[in-house]
């Protein structure tokens, strides 16, 4: 288990030397998990039963309730990905601090997307699409051999830039999918807990609390997107990966989004692709500015804590791109 | 000024109101022979169409009165049979090619169901007969609906698959980046979602092939009798229809008559009921 204290050292020397959070944050998370002998056990079974200790203490109470930390550290090495013959993104190689959330930004088809669905083993659905590198989530290679990608994608949460909730199921029934599907399915008074505790962590609770058997597809855009990150979190991931989650959505949704990005770092890594700089510049921590070339291969340019990418890029183009000279 | 319009708008409003006219025309042109048809049908077959009609079984050629009991069920029991057979395979076909629709072999599986698809109706008889009255020895129900199957699965698939194709993908990889499998996030997000479509599917499916005569003159047999054992000889609407039309007494050709309006009505309320299924399940899925 250690080697997650590994790549906390790790983290903060390939980070620029001027952020220093991450490390305060990472022997926690290495106590966390060596307290769990099964912590490598991609399930989300390991730590429920804490969370579900938790929960009996007065779910009702508390508003945030939020389960343990449990936020991983994303190492990517020389990640590349193909769409078919045509070469996407090229050679990134980046590390996602836990418990933050880090920004990829950069113009339209730069691979912002691609790379994020590198992580959870969603680009390869696509027919002929491939990857070719190391992802670490944790002290696990989700690329490794014989890693089952189902399992991936069970440790690992996901929303997309426009809601779609499952239309023929109830809005509990949604935020219930994800345990339900993947066969680690609870029952019961259990699930009604994960259920409830997942709509609070998404700041949806209170508005649908009345009408949990309701279609899904009855709420508005922004609860919509909403439900989309308690169905996420029902299955506790390790780490959340969100493809531009509110440019679909109103300001108003869309700071309601921005708010609950912030609480949910307290217990996730949060990793999201947005257009928005400014977005970015709210939110994020960490802020990667990715940008194809030429050759239409989407690059790494410049990684490194938000401020500083923002105040002071040391790459000229990520200084052109923030400045709104192109893109 | 806004109300003097210049000679170009004027030429304009003149087209448009043209090709709406030419429109409405097309749409009547069409509909006459469907009213014309239910007409004619009900107007030639109105005297045989009484309660003895449904509940009678079939006379021979030339005796008056009869009906078209034993000819109903075996409609309805050949399209159990045939809908046992073609829907699974339809379904199933259409749920690969809409998941894995690429592949070469996906690619050589809809070729195939298309070719199948425009095989005259004839030739799946002579296949049936081939495979089946041949091997046991008679003519049966069996018969008939394996050739009504044959007929009947490319129908389904292909809607099928255009069902489950217009599903957004989303909502495809929302599930799988849940940790559902490919399976399951199939049939409990997806299939769910096309149900509208896919149920379409099923009764068109159906409708394509209730009517249908050629593929049943070499495979059901006949019989004037009420039966519901598939392995044994059938009397069937579309082949009591054919036999009545060619007697030489009027009392069979009215029947006949009579015969092709309940079919007629019988499709007609098929394809109604896909309309009706449609709507309401698709409301059901946006419910907006």
């Amino acid at each position: 288990m250690h080697k997650n204290g590994a790549h906390a050292l790790e983290m903060t020397t390939t980070m620029d030397q001027e952020q220093e959070a991450g490390s305060a944050k990472a022997p926690h998370l290495t106590t966390e998990f060596a307290d769990s002998p099964q912590a490598v056990d991609f399930g989300f079974d390991t730590l429920a039963p804490q969370s579900m200790a938790a929960d009996d203490g007065g779910t009702a109470t508390r508003a945030a309730d939020l389960p343990q930390p449990r936020g991983e550290a994303v190492r990517a090495e020389q990640v590349s990905a193909w769409y078919g013959k045509k070469l996407a993104i090229r050679d990134i190689t980046i590390t996602m601090e836990p418990l933050k959330v880090t920004a990829l930004i950069g113009p339209s088809g730069c691979g912002k997307s691609t790379f994020l669905r590198s992580i959870n083993r969603l680009h390869e659905v696509i027919p002929g699409a491939r990857v070719a590198g190391d992802i670490w989530v944790g002290d696990e290679n989700v690329y490794a051999k014989g890693m089952d990608p189902v399992q991936v994608r069970a440790h690992i949460g996901m929303v997309f830039q426009r809601p779609h909730p499952f239309p023929t199921m109830s809005i509990y029934d949604n935020v219930a999918s994800g345990p339900r599907l993947s066969g680690k399915g609870r029952r019961g008074r259990q699930l009604d807990q994960l259920v409830e505790q997942s709509l609070r962590q998404a700041a949806l609770w209170d508005e649908v609390k009345d009408r949990l058997k309701d279609p899904a597809t009855g709420l508005s855009g922004g609860q919509q997107q909403r439900l989309c990150i308690a169905r996420a979190l029902a299955m506790r991931p390790g780490v959340i990966l969100l493809d531009e989650p509110s440019s679909a959505l109103d300001p108003i949704a869309s700071f309601k989004i921005e708010e609950l990005l912030l609480q949910l770092k307290q217990s996730y890594t949060v990793v999201i692709v947005t257009h928005n700089m400014q977005q970015a510049a709210r939110i994020a921590d960490n802020t990667a500015f990715m940008l194809s070339g030429s050759d239409y291969v989407g690059e790494l340019v410049e990684y490194g804590p938000t401020t500083r990418i923002f105040s002071n890029p040391s790459d000229p183009r990520t200084q052109d791109y923030i400045t709104g000279r192109f893109g | 000024m806004i109300s003097t319009l210049p000679p170009r708008f004027r030429r304009r409003k003149a087209f448009d109101a043209l090709g709406r006219t030419v429109a409405v025309l097309a749409v009547m042109l069409a509909l006459i022979p469907l009213g014309a048809m239910i007409f004619y049908v009900l107007q030639q077959g109105a005297g045989s169409l009484n309660l003895n009609f449904f509940t009678a079984d079939a006379l021979g050629l030339g005796q008056p009165g009869g009906g078209y009991h034993a000819m109903i069920i075996g409609t309805l029991l050949l399209i159990g049979v045939s809908s046992v057979i073609g829907i699974p395979i339809g379904l199933l076909s259409g749920i690969h090619l809409a998941g894995r629709g690429q592949t070469r072999f996906a690619q050589t599986v809809r070729f195939v169901t298309d070719v199948v698809a425009g095989t005259p109706s004839i030739i799946a008889g002579i296949l049936a007969f081939a495979l089946i009255v041949e091997a046991t020895g008679s003519f049966s129900a069996l018969a008939g609906g394996v050739a009504l199957a044959l007929l009947m699965f490319p129908t389904v698939t292909r809607a099928t698959e255009a069902a489950i194709a217009a599903v957004p993908s989303e909502i495809r990889e929302a599930s799988l980046a849940l940790g559902a499998s490919e399976w399951k996030t199939m049939l409990r997000v997806i299939l769910p979602a096309a149900a509208s479509g896919v149920v379409t599917a099923i009764i068109l499916g159906v409708a394509r092939v209730a009517g249908e005569t050629a593929p049943l003159v070499f495979t059901v047999g006949y019989s004037q009798f009420t039966s519901t054992n598939i392995f044994g000889q059938i009397g069937t609407m579309p082949v009591q229809i054919w036999d009545q039309a060619q007697s030489a007494y009027p009392n069979d050709i009215h029947q006949a008559w009579a015969g092709a309006f309940v079919l007629f009505m019988l499709i007609l309320v098929l394809n109604l009921l896909a309309r009706l299924l449609t709507y309401r399940l698709t409301r059901r899925v946006q419910n907006a």
